[in-house]
């Protein structure tokens, strides 16, 4: 039985892997067909996931076999389906307070982790030593073209006018120079960001010729 | 700014009342766009949501939409009389200029003329044209009080009546004036008096006038003024219920200069200025009306001194119309305009169609309740936009203002439909470049090209010298060191958080480090932030030799509360067991001796590093995919990631940091062979597209 399941496994994967890329010649049916079945599939397994590890461990079994311990539990409930109210065109405003309060408990989330995960440990991470005595030649430039690349990086998004002073005029030439500069390392990092999504698909596009290759003419035997 | 639904003024932020009518602001209504049923606020111009503008809908009233708005056109070849330079009683009406301009404006000799004729007028005894004027104007035989009386009226009671003064008796207002001007036997010199009037001059005697103004008054269609009962009595126009309870100050004289005081237009007459001429026919209008009734028989009217000299002939009833003049009222025995010559002006049809109480045509449907769409995009207007169901229910003034716009829009939105319609016909279609022949078959070159160096080193491997070679990487080192290190026992937290997708680039890294890690007898635990996680850790046979802890929702949230309270954090593992976090020893994540995540976004790693980093000292250390790599790199960098494997080159490189000397499989080998012939395919498609590239520009004369 396993085998069989296994077997029947193996060649549906194949025929959606060729499904998919039938995309070579077009849109047509057979792709969208196996679009539609990932996507279908995708959100279902998800829907039985959040169910099975969420909802009912956590909130219908304790509300049905303890509700006066877990009557608590009610709040999320019914911040839960005023979030579904939105599907409602009329409804729709009732499911702003559970929305404000997901978005609020977020973005807080997410700026005390970018201020203290992100930001200020990157910055540190800048402030490196340019002394070849320190860890030789080799580091040294490499911790000089660092720098130079983050502070040119960031003069390129600095866009605020030169003015009509000397010391304008002075700033807005030197800004310049750095924006030049800055330009130049954003483009070979979006040039280092594509060559590593080709490799990556690339890597795709050899896993999948691999199974064909190797997996299926071993349920021919 | 808030714009009132009622009249579409602009009011101030914070005004509850329109400056303009009253009309209360506000109240906290929205104006739900009709195309797009979005709501807005009620002082938006323009949908937020689709852009469509809104403020049409509600701005015109249905009185200031209906008011003529062709003033000043004028068709020289069209006898006033004509039935289609007359089509309605709107379009008949001269053009009145509102109240406050013709306060301003009105001359003292046109408000006392008008006192004159509505003074003569009163003999013919009917109501002027409306029953609110005539509830307004007291009768023939009520007395008024002295002082109720204005200035103006008392002025005219002063004054004799022209019956009682019979007609050769002066007005003594007019005592002045009247000895500036020349008598009527008088002879002016002939040098001193303007081309019209020397022809007029030469012209028939003026008996012959009245049959011909009586003809002029039975041709003018009798629904020109619904109110008026009989042509016969028809009130001079000049006598409107706003005039009436104004009469000092209403006139209409936009555009009239003012004569000052002193001047003596009929002693010295010069020929008509353009603003003159311009007025001449609506003045003229008026009195040929006024003679219409009275004929002969009217008696001589009071002008001021500042009345031109021709308006002072053409009020005694002893005139004949100018040359200027002759194309406005027929003449008898004078011939039309057609007689002459003159073709009559051609309206454009879209022209016409904008025209305000425009004729139908015959079949042409009157305007219906419902509006009705016939073909075509926009086509049969009216039913298209229906606009008031589709109005959220606010104010009345709202939906009434709306209806009003529905009215008047279809013929607006006819002409709409009819442009539409000859542009999307003659709309130029984007131009395609063609492609030359001999480069169309360069894409599927370039991807058999791709296929074939990835399809040899899988079906025949080892044909590529050096191909299986692996570059070393410092942060797959750190990381196999980091795993290496680790005591016996050691726990360590496996997050499976990537998709299915990319599982064919990450499973092999994974999977290697998940072996290693069972041979260091590390106590693994796993989880995922994505639901398709545990699945994937399943696959990998780590039911049985791990803990699957499930899924755990929330994203970076979840992640933040497993990171302050690992406790209760999973209540089921992945095949619906209890958790038993005694039986697992750990109370929070500091207890992990590392932490792993396999992630497919670069987010993901983020709130590892975020959420969990930057609040506790456990080591963590990523298996990404290539594609977020660099993305990814600066934690690396910066020491927030203890250890970094990107696909499957990183998986190369900790394998070979783990054990150097181990050989890969042939699969391994076959698949890096691919890899690296691939990426070669990919560099020389590059430099040859370049080369192609630079070498048609710089020789071929073209990019």
């Amino acid at each position: 039985m396993s085998d069989l399941s296994n077997l029947i496994g193996i060649w549906v994967s194949a025929l959606l892997t060729v499904m998919v890329l039938s995309y070579l010649l077009g849109d047509n049916p057979l792709y969208r067909l196996a679009e539609h079945l990932f996507v279908g599939t995708a959100v279902g397994y998800a829907v039985l996931v959040a169910y099975y590890s969420l909802l009912r461990p956590r909130l219908i079994l304790p509300l049905l076999q303890a509700p006066l311990e877990n009557w608590t539990l009610v709040v999320p409930l019914l911040l839960a389906l005023l979030l579904l109210a939105r599907l409602n065109h009329s409804w729709r405003g009732a499911g702003m307070a559970p929305l404000a309060f997901l978005l609020g408990v977020g973005i807080a989330l997410a700026i005390g982790g970018a201020l203290f995960g992100s930001i200020l440990p990157q910055v540190e991470g800048t402030m490196l030593s340019v002394n070849p005595a320190d860890g030789g030649w080799g580091v040294a430039v490499g911790n000089l073209m660092l720098v130079i690349g983050t502070v040119s990086a960031l003069a390129y998004f600095y866009f605020t006018g030169q003015g009509d002073t000397t010391w304008g005029r002075l700033r807005g030439g030197f800004l310049k120079a750095w924006r030049g500069l800055g330009k130049w390392f954003i483009m070979v990092t979006f040039g280092a960001i594509f060559a590593s999504t080709v490799m990556s698909r690339l890597s795709l596009l050899i896993g999948r010729l691999q199974f064909l290759i190797t997996e299926i003419p071993k349920t021919l035997r | 700014m808030i714009y009132c639904p009622n009249c579409g003024t602009a009011n101030r932020d914070g005004s509850s009342f329109c400056n303009q009518c009253g009309q209360r602001l506000g109240g906290g209504s929205k104006a739900t766009c009709p195309f797009c049923g979005a709501e807005n606020p009620i002082e938006n111009i323009f949908c937020d949501a689709c852009g469509a503008k809104l403020a049409p809908l509600v701005t015109p009233g249905v009185e200031e939409k209906e008011k003529p708005t062709l003033k000043g056109l004028s068709l020289p070849t069209k006898p006033a009389g004509d039935e289609e330079g007359v089509p309605d009683s709107e379009a008949a009406v001269p053009q009145e200029p509102s109240a406050p301009e013709g306060e301003e404006e009105i001359p003292d000799w046109l408000a006392r003329l008008r006192a004159s004729l509505g003074e003569a007028s009163e003999p013919a005894e009917e109501p002027p044209a409306t029953e609110e004027f005539a509830a307004e104007v007291p009768g023939e035989g009520t007395e008024l009080p002295e002082e109720e009386l204005p200035d103006w009226l008392r002025e005219l009671r002063a004054q004799p009546a022209p019956e009682e003064a019979g007609e050769e008796q002066v007005a003594p207002a007019v005592e002045e004036f009247a000895a500036a001007v020349p008598d009527e036997g008088a002879e002016l010199p002939e040098e001193e008096l303007p081309d019209w009037l020397r022809e007029l001059r030469a012209q028939p005697a003026p008996e012959e006038e009245a049959p011909a103004v009586e003809e002029f008054a039975a041709e003018v269609p009798e629904q020109e003024s619904p109110a008026e009962p009989e042509a016969e009595e028809v009130a001079p126009p000049v006598a409107t219920p706003a005039l009436a309870e104004q009469p000092e100050a209403e006139a209409p004289t936009a555009g009239i200069p003012a004569l000052s005081e002193g001047e003596q237009p009929a002693a010295e007459v010069e020929p008509l200025a353009a603003w003159l001429q311009e007025e001449g026919p609506v003045i003229l209008e008026l009195s040929e009306e006024e003679m219409a009734e009275g004929g002969k028989e009217a008696p001589p009217v009071a002008l001021g001194p500042d009345v031109p000299a021709w308006l002072e002939t053409l009020a005694s009833g002893a005139a004949v119309l100018p040359e200027e003049l002759g194309p406005v009222l027929p003449t008898p025995g004078k011939p039309t305009p057609e007689e002459v010559g003159l073709e009559r002006a051609a309206i454009p049809s879209w022209l016409e169609v904008l025209r305000p109480g425009r004729k139908r045509e015959e079949g042409e449907e009157a305007p219906a309740e419902e509006p009705v769409e016939t073909e075509g995009m926009l086509e049969g207007v009216r039913g298209a936009l229906r606009l008031v169901p589709n109005i959220d229910p606010g104010p009345d003034q709202f939906v009434r203002a709306v209806s009003a716009a529905a009215t008047v829009t279809p013929a607006h939105a006819e002409t709409l439909t009819q442009v539409l319609a000859r542009s999307t016909a003659s709309s130029v279609r984007p131009r395609t470049v063609p492609v030359p022949r001999r480069e169309r078959g360069l894409p599927w070159l370039a991807f058999l090209l791709l296929l074939a160096a990835v399809l040899i080193p899988l079906v025949a491997p080892g044909l590529v010298p050096g191909g299986a070679l692996v570059p070393s990487a410092r942060s797959a080192g750190d990381f196999a060191a980091q795993v290496q290190s680790l005591p016996p026992g050691a726990k360590v937290l496996i997050s499976f958080d990537y998709d299915p997708s990319v599982s064919t680039e990450l499973d092999w890294p994974v999977r290697e480090v998940i072996n290693d890690l069972k041979a260091k007898g590390a106590t693994l635990l796993v989880m995922s932030t994505t639901p398709t996680g545990p699945g994937l850790a399943a696959r990998m046979g780590l039911a049985d030799t791990a803990t699957l802890l499930g899924y755990l929702p929330g994203q970076e949230m979840g992640l933040q509360r497993l990171a302050t309270s690992f406790s209760g954090a999973f209540l089921v593992d992945y095949q619906g067991r209890s958790v038993d976090e005694a039986a697992l020893g750990v109370r929070s994540l500091g207890d992990m001796a590392l932490i792993i995540t396999a992630a497919s976004s670069q987010d993901t790693v983020r709130w590892w590093v975020e959420q969990v980093g930057s609040q506790l000292n456990t080591p963590i250390c990523a298996i990404v995919s290539g594609a977020i790599e660099p993305s990814v790199r600066p934690y690396y960098s910066s020491g927030q990631l203890t250890g970094l494997v990107s696909g499957w080159v990183g998986g190369l490189a900790y394998r070979q940091a783990i054990s150097p000397d181990a050989s890969l499989d042939a699969q391994g080998k076959a698949a890096v062979e691919a890899q690296s012939l691939g990426h070669l395919a990919i560099v020389v498609l590059i430099v040859l597209g370049n080369l192609a590239y630079w070498g048609k520009r710089l020789f071929g004369g073209r990019s």
